[in-house]
């Protein structure tokens, strides 16, 4: 469909060309890109390519950075010395020791704990009643 | 016979190394006027033109192999176009005027000395009426005006919104009458 003229001109472009301008441009645009290519650097050359693998290139550097931050991390804490792990130990309470140990063979400890039978829970119940009226 | 292969017939000329300054040729020869009269509009004087259709087909040339087809090549063309003019425009008036207020003076002193300029004294007050709108403006006014495209195709081009663009254009024409009335 025909745009409708507002203007109603005749003549809608009274822009002219020099003689021949289109039957030699193309011509001369091949020689303008020949020119164009030769003076190019290595960057320019390599640049569209990047720009088009950007938000690829940009995460796969994200990447990298985030695995190199956590095997630094991991490399860190492995790297313990003997004499660091002495001290540590030595400043734990007997508490924290026992603690420590238990952590370490939770997986094997035996289901030891039962469930309470009726007369445990009232003695409770009554402690903790007894407790209560105790501090106020 | 080379006149008639289609856009994509051309584009994968473009993309194969051995034919790929044949298909460029082929893509120059098919849109070099279209392309050209667009940017002419914008930069009014044929030398400008002449810089800016080069610098449109050399950044075509360089990014055609990654050119994924999503849009038509025309349309794509003419966003290079577009954005080409508008630089220029605004790296000329960068250079070369010391005011801003020189600006439309100077082209329509150029439109009244240029001997490539057919125009009649009508078409005069007409194009000196568009090179006084905003250069996004114009650019909006001639994608529409003389180049027929639908406004879907002007907002590929320029990347605004429709709505924005007719309103735009509305406001083009309004200013634009009001000029011609007053002259």
């Amino acid at each position: 469909m025909k745009t409708i003229d507002p203007f109603n001109r005749k003549n809608k472009h009274p822009f002219k060309t020099p003689k021949g301008y289109f039957e030699a441009f193309p011509t001369k645009m091949q020689e303008v890109i020949l020119e164009n290519e030769v003076s190019q650097t290595w960057w320019q050359r390599i640049k569209p390519i990047l720009e088009g693998r950007f938000t690829i290139t940009s995460s796969i550097a994200a990447a990298l950075v985030i695995l190199i931050v956590q095997l630094s991390n991991f490399s860190d804490q492995s790297t313990i010395s003997e004499d660091e792990a002495y001290i540590y130990l030595s400043e734990l309470s007997t508490d924290e020791l026992n603690d420590a140990l238990l952590l370490e063979y939770v997986d094997d400890l035996p289901e030891v704990v039962s469930e309470p039978t009726e007369d445990e829970i009232l003695d409770y119940l009554m402690n903790q009643e007894y407790i209560e009226n105790d501090i106020y | 016979m080379k006149q008639h292969l289609s856009d994509k017939e051309i584009l994968s000329l473009c993309k194969e190394s051995e034919s790929q300054s044949y298909g460029f040729n082929l893509l120059v020869r098919k849109y070099q006027e279209r392309l050209y009269f667009h940017i002419r509009k914008m930069v009014v004087l044929h030398d400008d033109a002449d810089d800016v259709l080069q610098q449109t087909f050399i950044k075509a040339w360089k990014n055609i192999t990654l050119f994924r087809g999503d849009s038509q090549v025309y349309t794509w063309l003419y966003r290079i176009a577009s954005n080409a003019s508008i630089d220029f425009l605004k790296d000329k008036k960068k250079r070369t005027y010391t005011s801003i207020d020189e600006v439309p003076n100077y082209y329509l002193n150029a439109i009244e000395d240029d001997p490539l300029f057919t125009g009649d004294e009508m078409e005069k007050v007409f194009h000196k009426a568009l090179l006084l709108l905003p250069d996004k403006q114009r650019l909006v006014f001639n994608l529409k005006y003389f180049d027929e495209l639908k406004y879907e195709e002007i907002s590929e081009i320029t990347g605004t919104s429709v709505g924005g663009l007719k309103a735009s254009y509305h406001h083009a024409v309004e200013k634009i009458k009001f000029f011609i009335e007053n002259n």
